[in-house]
């Protein structure tokens, strides 16, 4: 695990304050600005309602810059710096606070960066072990609806984790009863 | 009287889920939504719409760190 965080070279990141909304914003080496955001859960655990203010809701993607022409067309699958710097402003949040989770919806429908970006960061959690991706013990647990999937990422010592284990067993009832 | 009260029964039952079904939303329900909520949020970064209607749909960002 010591080996696989010593690798880690995120970008430098900074919190931004504009026009109200809060992000988290990075450039990478070809100067493509990344954006990670984060939301209030509102209502995603109808059974279990105080686990709304126990999630987060993440995205990330390139900024509307980003629509100009990038130089020597580079994808961000290839800059392993892009998934060291969310994976890094990640644990730091779960690290920061035990008992917050973080959840992230992906479809791979939609544009074709969108799905691209959406499977690249799925392809993340999948690849290595999530305690060692993270450096925490941590579970992360995946809901699919066709072609959406919604991920879960809660610390193993989250005070609500049998409660979050609970709502995500009656999506996965209401998922198989379909 | 036995059959009405099984027929009553499925009825029942079938109230109950469709109340449940309206209680509150579903798995597919609450995925949709998170979709919705995510592409208005991307069409902002796109600058396609305002922060206010982001905004609109009841989005509120967090900065957590």
């Amino acid at each position: 695990m010591r080996e696989e965080l010593s690798s880690y070279n995120p970008y430098k990141y900074e919190g931004k304050i504009g026009t109200n909304a809060l992000d988290y914003t990075f450039v990478t080496d070809v100067g493509i600005k990344y954006q990670v955001y984060f939301i209030h859960s509102q209502g995603d655990f109808p059974a279990h309602p105080h686990l709304d203010n126990q999630t987060y809701t993440f995205g990330f993607g390139p900024s509307v810059e980003q629509s100009t022409p990038l130089p020597a067309a580079p994808r961000a699958g290839i800059d392993k710096r892009v998934k060291d710097t969310i994976i890094d402003i990640l644990r730091k949040i779960l690290q920061g606070d035990k008992d917050m989770a973080l959840l992230y919806i992906c479809s791979s429908g939609g544009d074709r960066q969108s799905a691209a970006r959406n499977r690249l960061f799925n392809a993340w959690l999948r690849e290595k072990d999530p305690k060692a991706l993270f450096g925490l013990q941590i579970t992360v647990h995946t809901l699919k609806v066709d072609d959406t999937y919604m991920s879960i990422l809660v610390r193993d010592d989250n005070e609500y984790y049998t409660d979050f284990e609970e709502a995500i067993a009656i999506f996965r009832e209401q998922i198989k009863n379909k | 009287m036995q059959n009405r009260g099984i027929a009553m029964n499925a009825v029942s039952a079938k109230h109950k889920k469709k109340i449940a079904k309206n209680a509150s939303p579903s798995i597919f329900d609450i995925m949709k939504r998170k979709l919705e909520d995510k592409e208005a949020i991307d069409k902002y970064y796109r600058g396609e719409i305002t922060l206010e209607e982001v905004y609109a749909r009841g989005i509120k960002f967090v900065q957590p760190l």
